[in-house]
């Protein structure tokens, strides 16, 4: 954290050296959280670049009494949002399948493989199916591992809510499989 | 199949954070409960999908560095820095080349967004306008030459539909500029023209990117009276807006601040209203009410927003979040004014160098 400080106090006196390092510091985790979003490598690298950008010409209202993580996630969150708007896809119902996302467990067997691919497929498309607020909070909790506390401060709800979303994501995604495979799925 | 186990212990089982004895309980259920079982198994397919190692390869900076402007705030600080030294030790070597470079960056940070960096230095408009040597009417010039502008007239109606008398005009005004100051585009100033019934505004842009200020002064000049009150819910017009019922609950005269929830976040559309004490506790009288039902914040006749009441808000602090359509800048220089008590409408605007 306060690292982070003094590297944005040299960007605002011109260090441009110093945002690199800022962007190298963050782009992966960025990179994960808008992979979660979209699913998509090209969509989540051209909104990650836009991100950073954003942040450069707001930096100067960044406010230290936030935490640099919690202010760049709004960012995200605005950008990704505003990204789907121009582009006009409502409410990303069409993903991409770029199947090299998904992990494969090494030592299984091709059926096997497909098999899972498959499923992680009917996943992404119940992930794809909530509604936006409710996909951002499962990832800010289950990709970046952020505290309730902090989901209400990036998404601007109360803690009880930020809760309630991720339950009720979890829960959609489970009854959605369950609607489509019946119960008989297991890793 | 219809078990009752709770969920919830199942995700914090699931994300690490149970302690030992839910986590020894959940385990053996999950042995035997096959729908609970699902559900886990959803929990870590999700995860593996989401929370994925997947990085790049290398820098994206390099991919962005054309695209930022390097010498943003190259500079800036360090002669704020020069200037104040010079100050303090009464220098008298400031030449005079220099020191017109200097005031113009000092004038330019004044009234612009530097005032997080600099502590010391609020942006108070009218401080930069009281600089002895420099009348309002004369920054705004020079920064007009330098950054563009532009000038408008606004015609006044009284509310009775007559020509507007000194008080309307001065009603309009002192509205307008609380409304410009708050939105920050501008430095501005805002003249009466009683025998015309108009106000004159003339302004400098403070950043350069206004795109379409004639829609966003449009908007600044509605009458902006924000309501908060019992919606209809069952009687949805054909947009699916509620008209409104019941007694108007709070509105712009009872509000202290609106800030945005989070300071500094470009494009944020959570708003923080905060209201006095005598509309706290009406506030908190009409959410116990409303609890878990509609409650219908309209600006003007527009409903804006129809939130469903989550719990009793006592401490007069309220939320507001914005539909993605609305302009989060504009709504709150707007509910951060009293609404405007006649009828302003635009009828002339030109731009300067823009
Ligand atoms: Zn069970």
């Amino acid at each position: 954290m306060y690292e982070e400080n003094i590297l944005i106090n040299n960007i605002l006196n011109g260090d441009i050296d110093s945002f690199s390092a800022l962007v190298n510091r963050y782009q992966n985790r960025l990179f994960k959280f808008l992979l979660g979003l979209t699913f998509c490598r090209e969509d989540a690298e051209e909104i990650l670049q836009d991100v950073f950008i954003r942040a450069y010409n707001y930096m100067h209202k960044y406010n230290c009494k936030w935490s640099f993580s919690t202010w760049i996630h709004k960012i995200a969150i605005n950008t990704f949002k505003d990204f789907y708007k121009q582009k006009r896809k409502k409410d990303f119902v069409e993903y991409h399948e770029d199947l090299s996302l998904y992990k494969i467990d090494s030592g299984v067997s091709i059926d096997q493989a497909y098999e899972s691919k498959e499923l992680y497929k009917e996943v992404v498309e119940q992930i794809n199916k909530l509604k936006s607020d409710y996909k951002i909070a499962l990832i800010l909790r289950c990709a970046q591992g952020f505290s309730y506390q902090d989901i209400s401060k990036i998404m601007g709800v109360s803690v009880e809510n930020a809760k309630t979303m991720v339950c009720r994501s979890r829960q959609t995604i489970s009854n959605g499989l369950k609607m489509k495979r019946g119960v008989n799925y297991e890793l | 199949m219809n078990c009752n186990f709770s969920h919830e212990e199942i995700d914090n089982y699931f994300e690490g954070e149970a302690s030992v004895e839910s986590s020894k309980v959940v385990s053996e259920h999950l042995k035997t409960c096959e729908e609970c079982k699902v559900y886990y198994s959803s929990l870590v397919m999700t995860g593996k999908l989401i929370d994925t190692d997947i990085k790049l390869q290398e820098s994206i900076f390099k991919n962005i560095e054309n695209r930022i402007d390097r010498h943003k705030y190259r500079g800036k600080r360090r002669l704020y820095y020069k200037f104040t030294n010079l100050i303090s030790r009464k220098s008298s070597i400031l030449k005079p080349a220099l020191a017109l470079i200097l005031l113009c960056f000092i004038t330019i940070m004044a009234i612009g967004n530097y005032s997080n960096i600099i502590g010391s230095m609020k942006p108070d408009h009218n401080k930069v306008a009281s600089n002895p040597d420099m009348s309002t009417e004369d920054v705004i010039k020079t920064l007009i030459s330098s950054n563009g502008g532009f000038t408008s007239k606004l015609l006044v109606q009284s509310p009775t539909g007559s020509s507007a008398n000194k008080e309307d005009l001065e009603q309009a005004k002192s509205v307008i500029i609380k409304r410009l100051n708050i939105l920050s585009m501008t430095q501005h100033e805002v003249n009466v023209d009683l025998p015309n019934s108009c106000l004159n505004i003339t302004g400098a842009w403070i950043n350069k990117n206004n795109n379409d200020f004639k829609k966003t002064l449009t908007d600044l000049t509605v009458p902006g009276k924000l309501t908060f009150q019992e919606t209809d819910t069952k009687a949805a017009d054909v947009n699916g807006k509620y008209p409104r019922a019941g007694e108007i609950i709070c509105d712009n005269n009872d509000i202290v601040s609106a800030d945005y929830a989070d300071n500094g976040v470009p494009g944020q559309k959570t708003i923080n209203i905060k209201f006095n004490a005598q509309a706290s506790a009406k506030f908190a009288e009409a959410t116990k009410k409303l609890l878990h039902k509609q409650i219908g914040i309209f600006m003007d006749d527009n409903l804006l927003v129809a939130p469903v009441v989550q719990e009793e808000i006592t401490d007069g602090n309220v939320i507001l979040s914005l539909p993605d359509e609305a302009n989060p800048d504009i709504i709150r220089a707007i509910i951060s004014s009293k609404p405007l008590l006649s009828k302003v409408e635009i009828t002339d605007i030109k731009f300067v160098n823009n």
